[in-house]
């Protein structure tokens, strides 16, 4: 069955790019090396390697040019491409961070059990605080809200990103932003 | 959502699936009904939204100024092969093509909803003219002792009125189309009904590719009776040259 052509403006970049026009290349760089890193900064919490895997996920874009078909939306593609490589660095035997949690059945988060903050706290602490919240939370719980709920990425999009049902991107959204609800102390947790 | 339901416990995820926008038009309308009643559900909806804003007030540093040169000298071989320029091209005309179909749609969606009423006017004189038709079948009909209606050869008859396919065929600015739900005597078979949605019905062909990609190559689509005009006389030309 021929694969459906979606209307997208990055697509038809990408398009443009593979029938030889440099500049459309440059142009999603612009348009999307921003979110992609700020994306894999937040899987990763290791600027490093998320500039690394940002340099990688772009190099697989220019590489695609012989071979790209426009079978999804570009951000469909793009964030598969960027969830798929730091799914393969957090699951390197070798590496150490902070996000070894792949089980979306982890129990639960340590930011339930974390004292509520108090009413006066300020943007900076409250967003250290996320952050690190978001940085416990497991693997595909982060992807899902932060894809969600940051990138604006219907669920349908999410699911195709993270190989999995609409009905569970709805679910992991859920838990991930009820427990990082419960961090900011004004309540929103599951009872 | 059930009102026997404990706010506490139940409407977590749909209180996130709202507010992802991901909830049915009903279920989303019950939602917002009940957090107007419920000042904790108000204050649960809050609090996860306070999530969404720190998420993305979070700072974002700046892409470094040689990521860009990085990638591109990453690949060693320099520019890899393009694609066949007539597999890029058949891409491109294929985006333009469900960019258009998908307009379109969005078109009739649109011209459904505003004629509703109207069609649903069209089906009563529709159903009126079929019960007037039906008692003067029954009043004409050959019964024993009566003599039926004389057969007039079809050269001896009176010229057709016009019909809606002779009218789109007839120069004429697209203003005058006829409109699609206004019941036409002469065309029993497109009186009433919705011809974009009798098209494939009756086997006729879509507007073609190349027609829809010069139309939004002319920028013309953006107007939604012009499409529904096009659309329709193009259906008429049809069913007249059929």
């Amino acid at each position: 069955m021929e694969a459906q052509v979606r209307p997208d403006d990055d697509v038809r970049l990408m398009l443009a790019f593979c029938g030889g026009d440099a500049a459309a290349f440059d142009a999603l760089f612009q348009r999307w090396a921003g979110r992609v890193l700020r994306y894999l900064d937040r899987m990763l919490r290791d600027p490093a390697t998320a500039e690394e895997l940002a340099q990688e996920v772009f190099v697989r874009v220019f590489r695609a040019r012989s071979g790209y078909r426009p079978e999804a939306r570009f951000s469909t593609w793009l964030y598969t491409i960027a969830t798929n490589l730091a799914r393969n660095e957090l699951r390197r035997p070798a590496r150490r961070h902070p996000h070894a949690s792949s089980d979306d059945e982890a129990g639960p988060p340590l930011a339930a059990a974390l004292p509520a903050l108090e009413a006066e706290l300020d943007a900076r602490r409250l967003g250290e605080r996320l952050e690190r919240e978001l940085a416990r939370l497991p693997e595909r719980q982060r992807s899902a809200l932060w894809l969600a709920a940051v990138e604006g990425l219907p669920y349908a999009e999410v699911a195709v990103v993270l190989e999995t049902s609409e009905k569970a991107v709805k679910a992991l959204v859920h838990r991930a932003r009820v427990a990082l609800a419960a961090c900011t102390g004004a309540g929103g947790g599951e009872t | 959502v059930s009102e026997g339901r404990d706010d506490e416990a139940v409407l977590d995820e749909e209180l996130s699936a709202f507010l992802d926008g991901e909830l049915e038009p009903a279920r989303a309308e019950a939602l917002r009904a009940r957090l107007a009643r419920s000042p904790a559900l108000a204050a649960r909806l809050a609090a996860l939204r306070r999530v969404d804003d720190g998420l993305r007030a979070l700072p974002a540093r700046d892409v470094p100024d040689d990521l860009l040169g990085r990638v591109k000298a990453q690949e060693p071989r320099g520019e890899p092969p393009a694609l066949a320029v007539e597999a890029v091209e058949d891409a491109q005309a294929k985006l333009r093509v469900a960019e258009v179909r998908a307009r379109l749609r969005r078109a009739r969606r649109h011209a459904g909803r505003a004629r509703r009423p109207r069609r649903r006017l069209a089906l009563a004189v529709g159903a009126a003219a079929a019960a007037a038709l039906l008692a003067l079948a029954l009043w004409t009909a050959p019964l024993p002792g009566r003599r039926g209606p004389e057969r007039i050869p079809p050269s001896a008859r009176a010229p057709r009125p016009a019909t809606p396919d002779r009218v789109a065929r007839a120069p004429q600015p697209p203003a005058a189309a006829p409109r699609r739900q206004e019941p036409g005597p002469a065309a029993p078979e497109v009186a009433g009904a919705d011809p974009l949605a009798a098209a494939p019905e009756l086997g006729l062909p879509e507007i073609a590719d190349d027609e829809l990609a010069v139309a939004l190559e002319l920028d013309a689509l953006e107007d939604l009776e012009l499409i529904e005009r096009l659309d329709f006389l193009q259906f008429l030309a049809r069913q007249g040259s059929g």
